[in-house]
């Protein structure tokens, strides 16, 4: 029917379904705790391709499939015409060191007491 | 159906499944958002790369009255997924673990049916009196049998002409 029994195959089949028709497909997943079911539905309304586990072992690659396939869905364009070097560093930079800075000051803080503390007691 | 940002969609779906622990289903659905408040741009030339970058639209249900979407663009994928795989993956820990015993079992199942499948039933033993039954018994395996391995073959052959069509296409 429309379920698959290999990963793999169906993983092949979702990304080449999603690439014949974007703009239609859409990716369900229905959980049922209950049973323990894990259900993937993939269907651009023409044909539909499934997926069932009750195992476990399947959970790091159904997450890998999501990530690709929302990356697929957004179609971000990857290389993107580089600003002027300058442009791009500064502003990043500016927002980087404000977080990170208050969160290196407040690492800091504790590991510079530690060696504080351990050098005094090296003293002693 | 109310849309929400990524945290409160978040915080939905962890009570969510929560609630739906040992009743219901969780539904969620994950489309690319090609609405933009015009026309929705369903066509696009083929052959030509599309650049745009779109927002992917998650929907969640529970089948009954909880219903809530939220929005991600491009830009928050990477954060946003990091939190929500890791939810996902937390939340689904009523699947069974990686069972050896029974995967072991079942590989041996099918390795003794194969076994059989390849072993030629004999049929041997008396036509009539003693041993009759059980000569009827081996004749309708021997039947069996052939007809299985028919049957493989034949789905082997439309597996082999389904790969040929699609290679063909390509």
């Amino acid at each position: 029917m429309v379920y698959i029994n290999s990963w793999q195959e169906y993983q092949d089949a979702a990304e080449a379904l999603y690439k014949k028709s974007p703009f239609k497909t859409r990716y369900c997943v229905k959980w049922k705790s209950s049973e323990g079911k894990l259900v993937l539905k993939i269907t651009d309304n023409v044909s539909c391709i499934k997926f069932k586990t009750y195992s476990s072992i399947y959970l790091n690659r159904f997450e890998a499939l999501n990530i690709s396939l929302m990356e697929k869905m957004q179609n971000r364009r990857v290389v993107q015409p580089d600003p002027p070097p300058s442009e791009l560093a500064d502003p990043p930079a500016r927002n980087s060191p404000g977080p990170t800075s208050s969160v290196t000051t407040a690492a800091s803080g504790p590991t510079s007491g530690g060696v504080k503390k351990k050098k005094a007691k090296k003293k002693k | 159906m109310q849309l929400v940002d990524h945290d409160t969609f978040l915080k939905q779906l962890v009570t969510l499944f929560e609630s739906s622990k040992d009743q219901g289903s969780i539904w969620i659905t994950h489309k690319r958002l090609c609405y933009d408040k015009e026309d929705t741009t369903m066509k696009v030339e083929d052959g030509v790369e599309d650049p745009h970058a779109y927002p992917c639209l998650l929907r969640v249900s529970n089948g009954d009255k909880v219903k809530f979407s939220t929005k991600v663009d491009s830009t928050d994928l990477l954060k946003f997924h990091q939190v929500y795989g890791a939810l996902l993956k937390s939340c689904m820990t009523s699947l069974r673990k990686r069972d050896k015993k029974r995967e072991k079992q079942r590989a041996e199942e099918a390795a003794a049916r194969k076994k059989k499948l390849s072993e030629p039933v004999v049929v041997n033993g008396s036509k009539r009196g003693n041993g009759r039954r059980k000569r009827q018994r081996q004749i309708k395996a021997a039947l069996k049998q052939q007809e299985t391995l028919g049957k493989i073959k034949a789905k082997e052959e439309a597996k082999a002409k389904a790969k040929l069509t699609s290679e063909e296409a390509l």
